[in-house]
């Protein structure tokens, strides 16, 4: 191998190299393009898990607050229960009290009627508003 | 001796010059290397994501549900409160009246003693 020979054997790997260089430069490229697409998704899906952890934090404590509601409405329902239940222990001798006053009424515009006929100047009437009861 | 000098001057100016290219391949060789190996961890992790992300929506689909149903029952509660208030609100009124009438009742029955007492006066007189 003569000197001419070794210097285009030298040129021809020195412009391989370059090629190669240049190739191995636009891989580079393309793979960082590549990986920057990817932390791109990855940025998005961490969001998406940071907003849907808040979002879950959020329900989870509108549960709580609901839970905590339905105990209040619970406590308000016996309450109330209890208070009904006192007015209807009240109100059951109610029917028994207006049957008296029923007979009360009767006994008392009987009397009444009595003693207008027998005292017109009403001298027996007791003092005050003594009038007919209305039924 | 004399005459070898420059060839080999020029072997080693050429081998300086070969080594530029092999020194930049080697170099882009290697970010090659960390490129793909951050790229294969990039895409692991976004899988991992992925997983992830799955569970979370399952796991925020069952918590919406579940508050769902919990409204559900409070308003059932809520209603029901409500009836039994504007019933408790009824029995108070009748409750009202029937202390009315036993305020009338009592009143009838001094009303009705007082008349019982002048009774002997007055068939006396007549």
């Amino acid at each position: 191998m003569n000197s001419r020979q070794s210097w285009i054997g030298f040129g021809v790997l020195f412009l391989a190299l370059m090629v190669y260089s240049s190739f191995l430069r636009q891989r580079e490229d393309s793979l960082k393009l590549e990986l920057e697409a990817h932390q791109l998704v990855q940025k998005g899906r961490r969001d998406m898990q940071a907003s849907l952890k808040y979002d879950i934090e959020r329900v989870e404590k509108l549960a709580v607050d609901i839970v905590a509601e339905l105990h209040d409405e619970e406590a308000n329902f016996k309450t109330l229960n209890e208070t009904l239940e006192n007015i209807q222990i009240k109100l059951n001798g109610a029917e028994e009290l207006e049957k008296a006053v029923a007979e009360l009424q009767k006994e008392f515009n009987d009397l009444l009627e009595v003693i207008k006929l027998t005292d017109p100047k009403n001298r027996l009437l007791p003092k005050g508003p003594v009038n007919e009861v209305s039924k | 001796m004399n005459s070898h000098r420059p060839t080999i001057a020029l072997l080693f100016m050429a081998c300086a010059v070969l080594l530029i290219p092999v020194i930049q391949c080697s170099v882009f060789l290697v970010n090659i290397w960390r490129l793909e190996t951050r790229i294969v961890q990039t895409k692991q992790q976004n899988e991992d994501l992925l997983q992830e992300i799955g569970a979370l929506r399952s796991k925020e689909a069952t918590g919406i549900a579940e508050a769902a149903r919990k409204l559900g029952e409070l308003d059932g509660r809520v209603t029901r409160n409500e009836k039994l208030h504007v019933k408790t609100e009824e029995a108070d009124k009748k409750l009202l009246v029937v202390k009315s009438l036993t305020g009338e009742y009592r009143s009838i029955v001094r009303q009705l003693d007082q008349l019982k007492q002048r009774l002997p006066e007055l068939s006396s007189g007549l």
